[in-house]
């Protein structure tokens, strides 16, 4: 187990990303979780606050093939997956790959998507491959998407049902940036320009590794204790219109993996499942009371570390 | 394929070789009984099948078993002329048992050989119930259980018709053993409290075969040369004593047992029914009452042994007409009673005395003819006394030796004694000093029983051993009554052949120091043989001798004077009740002891923190308290750090005695 040897491409990792994307250095060490735990990742945020710059730094960092796909209402899975055309030249159907076939996607607004187009994303996002036209073609590795979705009280939107956001293993929100954040942003360069010079810090074999290696955490039994307080605590305390499933637990304790392995650590404490919690449960849990904003903090506050 | 063979293609041969091993060591005791032709047997069966478990022969098929059982119960009912009984029933349960080895088919088949293997276990105390045998039989229980957890394990993992508990996956023979001695552990406190709360009946609880009780040493109501001095070199413990008042003279301690007065020329008897005789009669007791406990080895006769002369009576015994006290019925295990005796009396003089039974001489004429003229010249018809002093001179002037293998006598014992041999025991001097008296008219009669005793310097119990058996003379004097003479007392010192007898015999006699200078190791010997004369004694006392009257002091001293046994049951069950939940509050917080051990320890480190203020929630986990903690504790902050950093990989990576020794320390030091 080499945590040590990686442990410094990551923080250089993070210290570049930070150079672009200001003032949000937890939300960039979540999303980097989420591609070290082989998931998929969700952002809920409005327009504008950095969730495509955010796609395209990790894409340019970890030297990866970065597509994009701005859903709208008309779309078809053609439009995602790709499509065969028949060549007059060479009488034959050639097959067009459409932007999913890339390592990093984003799927920006995807709830803007007719459910076809959506499930059409996602059902390559879980299997990793594209049937068309009777073949099989996989997607290439690693493959990550990050698809953002506007809230969904906005007007226009066919939001995502709970068996979808399922596939999502983490969801973060960008937020505004602080006022110093805010401020740099505004007296420095363009963003867009330092992206396109940004060097890349690892190639596809070495994220390949990382991710192997996540596999290799050590939990132990009174970790595992308490991720299973946790989840018995969304099933039971009545706060929540369901409780965790099983794939929600695994997913949680993978995601915990790979939080330990970003800090440096072979083996996971408490604090990585609580650092990693809100963004792997919050689009999973629905709060019976929807004027709760608190109802995720409950399951860290209320269940003690056994 | 049998059940072994198939365990044996998985590698498990070891769960029946501990089987086996148990198995002998249950057999081990049994063999002081067993004809030696079926102790050979025995151990050779298991031998065999042993040697089939290495993949170093064969088993015999059905018809050589069959071949086999019929000649073992053959030789059974030729050894014993029966086959049932203690001793031919045990002998064919184990003939059998180790035949049964060869029969093996299934896991059913083996738990049959482990039970009555177990039930061979409590066989053993029908025929021993020493100490020896008792921790043989608890080693052997260990192994017995371990092969059964073993086979349990191995058929488990064979058959997986159930699933196999979660504790006996991947274990090894030495994980069986450790389980075995934890739940035999964990049942000594049950076996504890049974043991002194069962309630007790007087009696045996079920009826023994009628020869359960044969064949133990000791006295005998006969008494013939020979008869007393093959005890000689027999140091089984006889019985004990414990004085509650001061210790009488060695040369006081005659403890008295049949008395005998019929004598045929060769052998001396007491008729049987002369044991009915009287059951009260005075005497006058001189000097101190000696006050004692007599804890009598079982000997399956009614004789229960006190010091010349006893002025109390225990529980259900008598008195008879001569002055033996007797038992209501046979002894057949341990015995406990208290006594009072005078060892100076006088004895009551009768008006009348059966003469024709004290005097009587064997018919056969040819007999006795030189006795009859020694006494020609010995007997002083006026006064007895002097009869009786002349007699004791000839014995210790005319070169008699005190011999523990004196020559043997034939037609006329008396005569051949008395002017050939002149090398004798006890009950040579004692029975030719008895007839030699009653030649002179003194009414004479033989008094068997034990002189002596050694006092255990580790808990000041006197010993009385099988080797103190002794006989001497009592002979009834006009004025006096009966009075005790002890012929072998007038043996000269040096005439006495054996060190241990000489000193016995004449309690006044010093050491002389080319005699008895013993040496370092000789003392030692002796001192270890004190110590375990005094472990066996408390193995008596407490665990064998441990009956109903024992269970009321017991609770008495406690404070509860009257328990019935429905009072003893209750207290019984309840206490049961009590122990299994206080066990399993153990088991069940063992079981997460190692966690504990840590959570405890980084206890004490939160205690100290709050004392400086700072208190975790419990959701709070140990690094973000430590971040908090040293912000307000930034002086400390090194430590703070070391020791969460220390939990956090005792707890979450790997537990590691050396890292919990530090963490220990270094919350100890915080």
């Amino acid at each position: 187990m080499n945590i040590k040897s990686h442990s410094n491409q990551l923080k250089e990792i993070i210290n570049s990303a930070n150079t672009i994307i200001l003032g949000k250095e937890h939300k960039l060490r979540l999303a980097l979780t989420c591609i070290l735990a082989k998931g998929h990742l969700l952002i809920e945020d409005l327009p504008g606050v950095g969730k495509t710059t955010l796609a395209h730094t990790f894409a340019q960092l970890l030297g990866l093939q970065f597509s994009r796909i701005q859903f709208t209402s008309d779309m078809l899975p053609a439009d995602v997956l790709g499509i065969s055309i028949f060549e007059q030249n060479e009488s034959q159907f050639t097959f067009h790959p459409g932007p999913i076939f890339n390592n990093v996607l984003l799927a920006d607004e995807i709830n803007r998507a007719t459910p076809k187009t959506q499930s059409a994303l996602l059902e390559a996002m879980e299997e990793q491959q594209v049937t068309l036209d009777g073949k099989t073609r996989e997607l290439p590795q690693p493959f990550f998407v990050i698809a953002t979705q506007n809230p969904s009280e906005q007007i226009g939107t066919f939001p995502l049902p709970e068996s979808q956001l399922d596939r999502f293993l983490m969801s973060i929100s960008l937020g505004y940036p602080d006022a110093q954040a805010e401020r740099q942003l505004l007296i420095s360069d363009d963003r867009r320009e330092a992206l396109n010079n940004l060097a890349s810090c690892l190639n596809e074999n070495e994220l390949k590794d990382m991710q192997d290696q996540v596999q290799h955490i050590t939990t132990s039994d009174a970790l595992l204790d308490y991720v299973q307080a946790l989840i018995s605590y969304s099933r039971e305390s009545g706060l929540y219109e369901y409780g965790l499933s099983p794939r929600a637990g695994l997913a949680l304790l993978h995601v915990s993996k790979a939080w330990a392995m970003l800090n440096e650590r072979d083996y996971v404490i408490p604090e990585d499942v609580q650092a990693v919690l809100p963004s792997v449960v919050r689009h999973r849990l629905q709060p019976i009371d929807p004027d709760a904003p608190q109802a995720i903090d409950a399951l860290l506050k209320d269940v003690a570390i056994p | 394929m049998t059940l072994l063979n198939k365990l044996q293609n998985h590698n498990v041969q070891p769960a029946a070789l501990i089987l086996l091993v148990g198995l002998l060591l249950v057999l081990l005791p049994h063999f002081s009984h067993l004809p030696i032709w079926l102790s050979f047997v025995t151990t050779a069966l298991i031998l065999w099948r042993a040697c089939y478990e290495l993949q170093l022969c064969k088993i015999p098929n059905k018809l050589v078993l069959f071949l086999l059982t019929i000649m073992l119960l053959t030789g059974i009912v030729f050894s014993y002329h029966t086959l049932i009984g203690r001793n031919a029933g045990s002998a064919m349960l184990l003939g059998l048992l180790c035949l049964k080895l060869f029969e093996i088919k299934s896991f059913r088949d083996v738990s049959i050989i482990i039970n009555l293997s177990l039930f061979s276990i409590v066989i053993n105390f029908l025929f021993n119930q020493s100490i020896p045998v008792a921790f043989t039989m608890l080693l052997a229980l260990i192994f017995l259980f371990t092969a059964l957890i073993s086979f349990q394990h191995d058929y488990k993992a064979l058959t997986k018709t159930t699933p196999i508990p979660l504790n006996l996956i991947r274990v090894n023979e030495k994980q069986h053993f450790r389980l075995a001695f934890k739940m035999l552990s964990q049942a000594v406190p049950f076996a504890i409290v049974l043991f002194i709360l069962f309630p007790r009946v007087n009696g045996p609880l079920w009826g023994l075969p009628e020869d359960a009780f044969s064949a133990k040493t000791g006295l005998s109501d006969k008494m013939s040369p020979g008869r007393i001095s093959q005890l000689s070199n027999n140091t089984a413990v006889a019985f004990r004593v414990k004085f509650n008042s001061a210790i009488p003279l060695p040369g006081k301690l005659y403890w008295r047992g049949p008395v005998m007065w019929d004598f045929d020329g060769y052998n001396w008897t007491a008729p049987s029914n002369e044991r009915l005789a009287l059951s009260n009669f005075e005497f006058t007791g001189l000097g101190q009452k000696t006050d004692y406990t007599v804890t009598l080895q079982p000997h399956n006769n009614f004789w229960i042994f006190a010091l010349d002369l006893p002025s109390t009576l225990p529980e259900r015994t008598r008195l008879s007409a001569n002055m033996q006290l007797l038992s209501l019925s046979p002894i057949q295990k341990l015995k406990r009673y208290n006594l009072s005796s005078y060892t100076r009396y006088i004895l009551p003089t009768y008006t009348h005395i059966s003469n024709d039974r004290y005097l009587k001489l064997p018919s056969s004429t040819s007999t006795l003819s030189k006795s009859r003229l020694l006494m020609n010249d010995l007997t002083d018809s006026k006064n007895p006394k002097n009869t009786i002093r002349n007699v004791l001179k000839y014995f210790s002037t005319q070169d008699f030796y005190y011999s523990r293998q004196p020559p043997l006598l034939y037609n006329d014992p008396i005569d051949e004694f008395l002017f050939e041999t002149k090398r004798g025991y006890c009950e040579h001097y004692a029975s030719s000093f008895t007839i030699l008296m009653r030649i002179a008219g003194i009414p004479a009669r033989i008094v068997t029983g034990y002189q002596g005793g050694e006092i255990n310097p580790l808990d000041n119990y006197m010993t009385v051993r099988q080797s103190d058996a002794h006989a001497w003379s009592e002979v009834y004097l006009e004025d006096r009554g009966w009075v005790r003479v002890d012929p072998t007392a007038a043996i000269p010192p040096g005439n006495i052949e054996n060190t241990d007898d000489a000193l016995r015999l004449n309690s006044n006699l010093k050491k002389p120091s080319h005699l008895f200078k013993s040496s370092w190791l000789s003392k030692q010997m002796k001192q270890m043989r004190f110590a375990w004369d005094a472990v066996n004694n408390r193995w008596n006392q407490w665990i064998l001798g441990y009956d109903n009257k024992r269970q009321k002091s017991l609770f008495a001293a406690i404070g509860i004077p009257e328990i019935t046994w429905q009072g003893l049951s209750q207290l019984l069950f309840s206490i049961l009740g009590v122990l299994t939940v206080l066990l399993a509050f153990i088991v069940f917080s063992n079981q997460s002891k190692q966690k504990n051990i840590i959570q405890k320890t980084y206890f004490k480190f939160l205690k100290k923190m709050k004392k400086r203020g700072l208190s975790k929630s419990l959701s709070e986990g140990a690094d973000d308290f430590c971040c908090r903690a040293i912000i307000q504790l930034p002086e400390q902050q090194l430590a703070i750090k070391h020791i969460t950093l220390l939990y956090q990989q005792l707890r979450y990576k790997q537990y590691d005695e050396e890292r919990l020794t530090l963490f220990k320390k270094n919350i100890k030091e915080f």
